[in-house]
């Protein structure tokens, strides 16, 4: 699992065809789905958990590459991390908009974005070990740690939303997501380390 | 929310587990450029980041990646198609405006030339009309062989055709001038023609005071006509 994901986030991003994705180049995108296209559809049937909406989210994921790729800049991150936050966001916002659950900060695809290129955090040697480290860390977590870390990445719930899903008290969730960061953190320090 | 408060919550920000209020005020808080805050954001992302490897990796349907490519196909083509039309649109917008330019300055010409041919046609009606009259009497200068000869066709409705001949050469920026001659007095401004190959006929663009004119007189004058000759007659016609 892992190493699908290593080697797709991994490959260096070709400069050539990011720039023939800019010039709307229809063979470019056709290359950007072969080596994103499973991690995109990976995460947005994760979240989404339905075959068809996961499809249909896909190619709007794509469709948001193909219009944003001009805005795409390989210098704050790389092609993999940018295609993998809008899948995520455009499925977050999926079970949002269908959801109609209590009213909430829509974070944008712009704001989630822009965090995933958030000056210079992104690098694809950091990848690795962040995605090493949280697979590391997650064998580690427990099963209420692992379930409210998913709830929040995968479905974007906050604090009170996990809360009321889990049928746990407010303080408890946090208690539960702030132990879990903090395993995921160590382990990260620990890798970096090494 | 306190400095230290923040920093605690920009993994759970990262996360998009923070609930909205306070969200709303870290991103107040990140605005003004904390520089503290901003590495705590950087480092919260880093740990973040890694989190699609906690997810499964299944592999798309293979019907999948027709149906992704067909759409941004259909996409590309409709922005093309989508363009065509607006660049035909544009270029037929254009011939449109020029054909209607020229439709326009055509009508323009055809309409100035129309309304000259109605203006000649009723001068040559009046003219037949005063020539072929009864009752119209005519004046003729004194004939000097080799001199300018003029004859005044003279309508009951006080209009006037002159007729001359051997007229005498001008330039272009000359003119013949008719002038109507009182038994006393300045002679006045009756009509400015041209003629051709020393011939011309000349009618009375409006009725004179006939019956107070003892001559009609005709000068060379500067092409734009003058209010008085500045030039001495070269025929003078008596009506008398």
């Amino acid at each position: 699992m892992l190493s699908v994901i290593l080697a797709a986030v991994l490959s260096p991003d070709d400069p050539d065809l990011i720039a023939r994705l800019k010039e709307k180049n229809h063979e470019a995108i056709g290359e950007v789905y072969d080596r994103y296209g499973k991690l995109a559809y990976s995460v947005t049937l994760r979240i989404t958990r339905n075959q068809q909406t996961a499809e249909d989210l896909v190619q709007e994921v794509f469709l948001r590459v193909w219009n944003r790729a001009h805005k795409f800049d390989s210098s704050r991150g790389s092609l993999g991390m940018w295609i993998l936050c809008i899948a995520r966001n455009v499925a977050i916002d999926h079970l949002r908009s269908t959801a109609t659950r209590i009213a909430r900060r829509q974070s944008t695809e712009t704001d989630l974005e822009k965090l995933c290129f958030h000056d210079d955090f992104v690098s694809r040697i950091s990848i690795m070990q962040q995605m090493k480290a949280v697979r590391a860390a997650a064998a580690n977590l427990n099963a209420n740690q692992r379930s409210v870390l998913e709830l929040a990445y995968f479905e974007g719930l906050t604090h009170s939303e996990i809360a009321e899903r889990l049928n746990q008290p407010l303080g408890t969730i946090k208690t539960w997501v702030r132990t879990a960061l903090i395993s995921i953190r160590s382990e990260m320090t620990q890798a970096a380390s090494r | 929310m306190t400095h230290e408060e923040m920093n605690d919550l920009y993994e759970l920000y990262a996360l998009g587990a923070i609930e909205p209020e306070e969200a709303g005020e870290i991103e107040a808080h990140l605005r003004e450029g904390c520089p503290e805050c901003q590495d705590m954001l950087r480092r919260a992302l880093a740990v973040t980041a890694g989190f699609p490897a906690l997810g499964g990796i299944v592999d798309p349907p293979p019907h999948l990646r027709d149906r992704v490519i067909g759409s941004i196909e259909r996409l590309r083509t409709s922005a093309s198609t989508a363009w065509r039309i607006a660049y035909v649109a544009l270029a037929a917008s254009i011939a449109l405006l020029a054909w209607s330019l020229t439709s326009y300055r055509t009508l323009r010409s055809d309409r100035t030339q129309l309304a000259r041919l109605e203006s000649e046609h009723t001068r040559l009606e009046i003219l037949i009309q005063l020539l072929t009259n009864p009752e119209t009497r005519t004046a003729q200068a004194s004939t000097n062989e080799n001199a300018p000869l003029g004859r005044v066709f003279l309508g009951r409705d006080n209009r006037f055709v002159f007729v001359g001949s051997r007229l005498p050469a001008i330039n272009a920026t000359q003119t013949f001038e008719l002038w109507l001659v009182p038994a006393k007095g300045a002679p006045r401004p009756a009509g400015l023609f041209r003629g051709e190959d020393s011939h011309a006929v000349c009618l009375s663009s409006a009725p004179v005071d006939l019956e107070n004119t003892a001559a009609i007189a005709v000068s060379i004058e500067p092409r734009s006509g003058s209010n008085a000759p500045t030039t001495t007659p070269f025929v003078i016609v008596p009506l008398s």
